[in-house]
């Protein structure tokens, strides 16, 4: 069940006769994406374990990058480094809860291209325009961040570029064949992991 | 000041001074026909001074709403005019339909017959949060 309103997954799960599988909700979770995520992180690295995640965008309303930032929080040597507008920071909550709370080492940013060389993992999200009420806010904010071959050219080798999809201009096309950009193959393994996960739900082994 | 001795009822004691009015009006103590006496600023050895509520009759009191208001709350039931259980509050795990959620994108904020339960997620700070959409209550 993919719905506009927090938590409306978990009233239907309440209720249904058949699991409900949340495919996100509002600006709160999406956990279907964070497995798919999961698969690409470790596909493209091999590890969960010692890795310094950059997440760029929106990440106050960003579902993706919430449940993403808890799921790796589980893991060692981690660090985290927010990078946002200051209006788009990440909840205060996420930040005691999960990060503070597992000893989790992170920095917050608005430049992006300072600390590029630092990072394995960079996780791209849009500014949606759902998100805001104010249709002021969300032109003001919507290009605070592109990513461009230009400011790529102090990443890492190995840097795996993420992306939940869909795009609408935080990502230049000039990147898509690049051999970091990660994110058509993370689309494919989020075909994978729901295919896995319905047959689960459905005792299919 | 002289207020009765209470045969069968409640006294809610070791309110902080200041907060009766308010558990009065969350308790729907208005609501009752029996006598209510609300105790202000009352010399209290712990706490300097205090507040505290008898009812003349027994009725449910919802604990948890107590505890979270208040969790140093005492409650005492009466019966024959002898204390027949003393009971000290904590802060409850969940609350329903005590905290409302004020986040407009929460599905409480559209599906009118939901319940608002929040959930003790930080003990030390005392934080809940709706179970639906995660934010903190205000």
């Amino acid at each position: 069940m993919r719905h506009p309103k927090e938590g409306a997954p978990l009233v239907a799960s309440k209720k249904a006769s058949v699991p409900i599988i949340n495919a996100g909700d509002g600006g709160h979770n999406h956990p279907t994406q964070t497995l798919t995520d999961l698969l690409t992180i470790h596909r493209e690295k091999g590890r969960f374990n010692d890795l310094t995640i950059g997440f760029c965008g929106d990440l106050k309303f960003g579902r993706t990058v919430h449940s993403l930032i808890e799921a790796m929080s589980r893991y060692k040597n981690i660090k985290v480094v927010l990078i946002s507008p200051v209006e788009l920071k990440l909840p205060s909550y996420i930040k005691h809860d999960v990060l503070k709370a597992n000893n989790i080492e992170y920095i917050q940013t608005t430049n992006l291209e300072e600390v590029m060389p630092t990072l394995d993992i960079l996780y791209m999200t849009r500014v949606q325009r759902e998100r805001f009420f104010n249709e002021d806010d969300y032109v003001r904010l919507k290009d605070s961040y592109i990513l461009t071959p230009q400011k790529l050219l102090t990443a890492k080798e190995d840097l795996c570029i993420m992306h939940p999809l869909p795009r609408v201009n935080e990502i230049s096309t000039a990147i898509d064949d690049d051999k970091r950009a990660c994110y058509f193959k993370q689309v494919l393994n989020g075909k994978f992991i729901r295919m896995a996960l319905i047959l689960k739900l459905l005792g299919v082994e | 000041m002289i207020v009765d001795a209470i045969k069968n009822g409640i006294v809610i004691d070791h309110i902080t001074a200041g907060h009766a009015m308010e558990l009065y009006s969350i308790l729907n103590l208005d609501e009752l026909d029996c006598t209510v006496a609300i105790l202000k600023n009352v010399p209290s050895k712990k706490k300097g001074k205090k507040d505290i509520i008898k009812i003349d009759t027994l009725i449910d009191v919802d604990f948890d709403v107590l505890g979270y208001v208040d969790p140093n709350i005492t409650v005492s039931i009466i019966k024959e005019g002898k204390v027949e259980k003393k009971l000290e509050m904590t802060l409850p795990e969940t609350v329903t339909n005590v905290l409302k959620c004020k986040n407009p994108r929460c599905i409480t904020s559209t599906e009118q017959e939901l319940d608002h339960v929040f959930k003790l997620t930080d003990a030390k700070r005392k934080i809940y949060r709706c179970i639906y959409c995660e934010s903190q209550s205000k």
